[in-house]
């Protein structure tokens, strides 16, 4: 178990090596400098900057001190807001990110995983027909969708909820059906297919066949086998989420990473969008290794490989 | 007499109308007796084995009688309608099963401790220590070398042959009246076919436990039971002393069966 | 569009030539869902085809006598107009175009990255096999939607690059699906019986992979291409997708949601065409699923 996960570890390196070399070619790669604005520079305040950024040193130094920053899980100054370093926009934007997609992910899990089994268990009766139906439209409906109809619903024609912003936990219902709803879909949808195949396994037959409960038979054997896909696709759903997040953000007001990457983006402020890639880059790679090593440690077959 | 199979019907519906599976067999099977059930696959046997255990799916129809002794003052139970909470009191405890692939029939996710255990704690009622004591007894009788740490390792850590030892272990580890062994060596390799029969016939040599043994193969028939029944298209062919079937076979397509017995 | 779907619903009839094909394509036919999800979207891909030039209204012009024009029949505007007094359904089936076209396009990329990605990986095997798949599982765990915005932001804002940024980051699951199939043909006793009877190396891909793969394929397209459907919309909903005066179904959205408590229909409507278009290709994904493998079901 511990060689497993030393392992995985290991495994991770080249991941992060990728994306920390990728990201920097990018950046080189780019056409025009951030320094380019709508009006010519004058010579020397140019001369300035780019060596304040350090953008008259060689191409390898630069990747050097670029690895040397992160090292440091430094990501440097934004270009667009002068004073605050894309650390301080992180630290301020980041658990606020977190906490919507993590209650989202958790109403995904939380109501999806039983959806799921209820339809695996009615397979082909009324019950399943509607869960499939509708987790089918749930992945249908994108966030950015569901979100303007939830205000138009919710905050324009009834003042039941508000429609953006952060207070109190009024503020998190929209944002986290709109977010969450595609992975309830999802989810449903894998832990009806896992259910449904653990049930049809011959090791469920002998398990009935030992004359256990129904309760113990489903609890002890189904459901661990069952819920392997699910946590196999947390790794994934935690990035989709974070992605998700962006949009949601936007929709709602909420002032989270996703909103600042947003503006940055079509600001093109490139230290920003840069440190919020990388900085989400290695949070789900970091994910996907805690995800993976917990898959090695609920089915006994992987690590034994 | 220990079950008393009559009429057995099973049927299944399907997208494309009922397909009739089993078509009213009768056979019994008295107390420590060696039946066998032959036939090819798609005969029916598996289906009237798992239609007394209320294994079938759901859209399986079962109708007819099966009468088991109960083993006590009470008169015979019958399986066929029974209630479930009834089926699971005689699952496992009177009647045990054992299944073609050792590889999928246990279940990769749990340790053999915790799948022997979790058998003997239901119906013997017994502490967990006392459990896993008659456990590795179990796995020691079968002939698994180091018994008490085969209980901590996972099915995929152990050889097609040692699961298919921990599946009869488990199995006749409550001392079932009846064993059902459902193509017991099919998936296993000829070497260790013989070995697996034997370790059946030895220990129900010591418990008296009755056998129900369904197979394709007439060859495994011979060299363990006294009486055979002979299925094809989900009826019974014929039925008789094993002896009989070999010797003066009644049917034509018993007499293909015993044609296709590879001679040395 | 649809033409698309048919074509390699014959294609894969053909390929497979025998009753497996035929008993799929009966059990698809029988699929009430999966028909009528095909007929509706073989509607939206008509209208957005030849609807344009039907129009009496360009998705441009702006006219401000008639701004904010609530849909009705009786003026014209069947859909509305918006705040600069542009016909909406002549631009829901603008952006319609651009939307399908997105779709399509792309995954016509993704397909020829990942069918030949996955199938080289799976029947080379061995050693190029696990690095190769090594390498899709590193891209998988990085965080390609930011990727994609990076290169939207770094390269500039337009649809090549939306084609292409897109494609390169959807390959991944055609070619793992593609890769195991592979493998487990590879395995199958004819392919071996292919071989002792003179086969190439080309010629068994050719004759017996490629036509195996059909089924799997076909159904991992119909359900890639809503993917990328609401990748374009979630980038064109941030800005970042096309750009003025183009517009696409996820830019309307966005438009839409500026005005939403003024004139609602300016989201609504075409919230409700890009989610009916996902939901029946998923629908018709689903179906061609249970037809080449009704165990499922």
């Amino acid at each position: 178990m511990l060689a497993f996960t030393l392992k995985r570890l290991a495994g991770v390196v080249p991941t992060l090596f990728i994306l920390l070399t990728a990201t920097f070619l990018l950046v080189h790669l780019a056409p025009g400098s951030p320094l380019d604005g709508d009006r010519p520079m004058p010579a020397e305040i140019r001369a300035n900057l780019e060596a304040k950024y350090h953008l008259n040193e060689p191409l390898i130094q630069q990747y050097g001190r670029y690895l040397l920053n992160i090292a440091q899980l430094d990501f440097g100054a934004s270009y667009q807001y002068k004073d605050t370093s894309v650390n301080d926009l992180i630290a301020t934007g980041f658990p606020v990110s977190l906490a919507v997609g993590g209650f989202s992910l958790l109403f995904a899990l939380v109501i999806g995983i039983p959806l799921g089994i209820i339809a695996a268990v009615r397979q082909n009766k009324i019950a399943d027909y509607l869960a499939m139906g509708g987790s089918l439209a749930g992945i249908s409906v994108p966030n950015f969708v569901l979100g303007p109809l939830m205000i138009l619903a919710f905050a324009v024609y009834n003042d039941w909820l508000p429609a953006g912003g952060l207070g109190g936990w009024q503020n998190y219902v929209m944002p986290v059906l709109a977010l969450g709803t595609m992975y309830l879909a999802y989810v449903t949808r894998l832990m009806r297919a896992s259910t449904i195949e653990v049930l049809r396994s011959p090791f469920i037959r002998t398990a009935r066949a030992k004359g256990l409960s129904e309760m113990r038979v489903f609890v002890v054997h189904v459901l661990p086998a069952a819920l392997l896909p699910v946590v196999s696709f947390l790794g994934p759903g935690a990035a989709a989420v974070l992605t998700g997040s962006v949009v949601v953000e936007q929709i709602f007001g909420i002032p989270g990473l996703g909103r600042f990457f947003v503006t940055a983006a079509l600001n093109r402020d490139y230290t920003l969008v840069l440190g919020i890639t990388l900085f989400y880059g290695i949070i789900i790679i970091l994910f996907n290794l805690v995800v993976d090593v917990l898959y090695g440690w609920l089915d006994p077959r992987v690590a034994y490989r | 007499m220990l079950l008393d199979v009559n009429n057995l019907t099973v049927d299944f519906t399907t997208h494309s109308g009922t397909v009739a599976a089993v078509q009213g067999v009768s056979f019994a099977v008295d107390t420590g007796e060696a039946v066998g059930i032959v036939g090819e696959s798609g005969s029916g046997k598996s289906q009237s084995v798992l239609a007394l255990m209320g294994l079938l799916p759901d859209n399986a129809r079962v109708s007819g009688s099966a009468r088991l002794a109960a083993g006590n003052e009470q008169g015979p139970i019958e399986l066929i309608g029974a209630p479930a909470r009834r089926l699971r009191s005689v699952r496992g405890a009177r009647v045990a099963m054992i299944f073609q692939d050792p590889m999928t029939a246990l279940n990769p996710h749990l340790r053999i401790g915790t799948q022997m255990t979790e058998l003997l704690r239901r119906h013997l009622k017994t502490s967990r220590r006392e459990a896993t004591e008659r456990a590795v007894a179990m796995l020691e009788a079968v002939r698994i070398p180091q018994a008490g740490q085969r209980l901590k390792a996972y099915p995929h850590q152990l050889s097609g042959g040692m699961r298919q030892r921990v599946m009869i272990a488990m199995a006749l580890s409550c001392e079932p009246a009846l064993l059902i062994a459902d193509e017991p060596t099919t998936a296993l390799d000829v070497t260790v076919q013989d070995e697996i029969l034997e370790t059946i016939a030895e220990l129900r040599q010591q418990t008296r436990t009755a056998l129900l043994l369904i197979t394709h193969d007439l060859g495994v028939v011979a060299g363990q039971c006294a009486r055979t029944v002979v299925m094809q298209h989900g009826g019974v062919v014929e039925q008789g002393t094993t002896e009989q079937i070999f010797t003066r076979p009644a049917a034509a397509y018993t007499r293909d069966l015993l044609a296709a017995i590879p001679r040395l | 569009m649809t033409a698309a779907v048919w074509r390699k619903q014959r294609a894969l009839r053909a390929a497979s030539g025998n009753s497996l094909g035929r008993d799929a394509w009966r059990r698809l036919a029988a699929n009430k869902a999966a028909m009528g999800s095909l007929a509706v979207l073989g509607a939206i891909t008509l209208a957005v085809i030849i609807g344009p030039w039907l129009s009496p209204y360009d998705y441009f012009s702006q006219d401000y006598d008639a701004i904010w024009q609530a849909p009705s029949l009786a003026n014209g505007h069947w859909f509305g107009t918006d705040q600069v007094g542009r016909d909406l359904l002549a631009r829901t089936l603008a952006g319609g175009r651009i939307s399908l076209m997105v779709g399509i396009v792309t995954t016509l990329v993704s397909l020829v990255i990942g069918v030949s990605y996955g199938a080289v990986a799976g029947f080379v095997g061995g050693k190029t096999d696990a690095l190769m798949m090594r390498a899709v599982d590193i891209l998988y765990s990085l965080p390609f939607m930011f990727f994609v915005i990076l290169l939207v932001v770094f390269f500039g804002r337009n649809l090549f690059l939306l084609f292409a940024a897109i494609g390169a980051v959807s390959w991944l699951d055609m070619a793992r699906i593609v890769r195991g199939q592979t493998l487990a043909i590879k395995s199958q006793p004819y392919i071996e019986a292919a071989r002792m009877a003179g086969a190439g190396t080309t010629r068994i891909i050719a004759r017996h992979v490629v036509p195996n793969l059909a089924g799997i394929v076909v159904v991992y397209v119909t359900l890639t291409i809503p993917q990328v459907i609401l990748f374009e919309s979630f980038l064109s909903y941030l800005g970042l997708g096309v750009q003025p005066p183009a517009t696409s179904w996820g830019a309307l959205i966005n438009d839409g949601t500026g005005e939403m408590s003024i004139a609602p229909w300016l989201v609504l409507i075409p919230s409700v065409f890009l989610a009916v278009t996902l939901f029946c290709f998923n629908f018709i994904g689903d179906g061609l699923r249970d037809a080449l493998d009704p165990k499922d079901r």
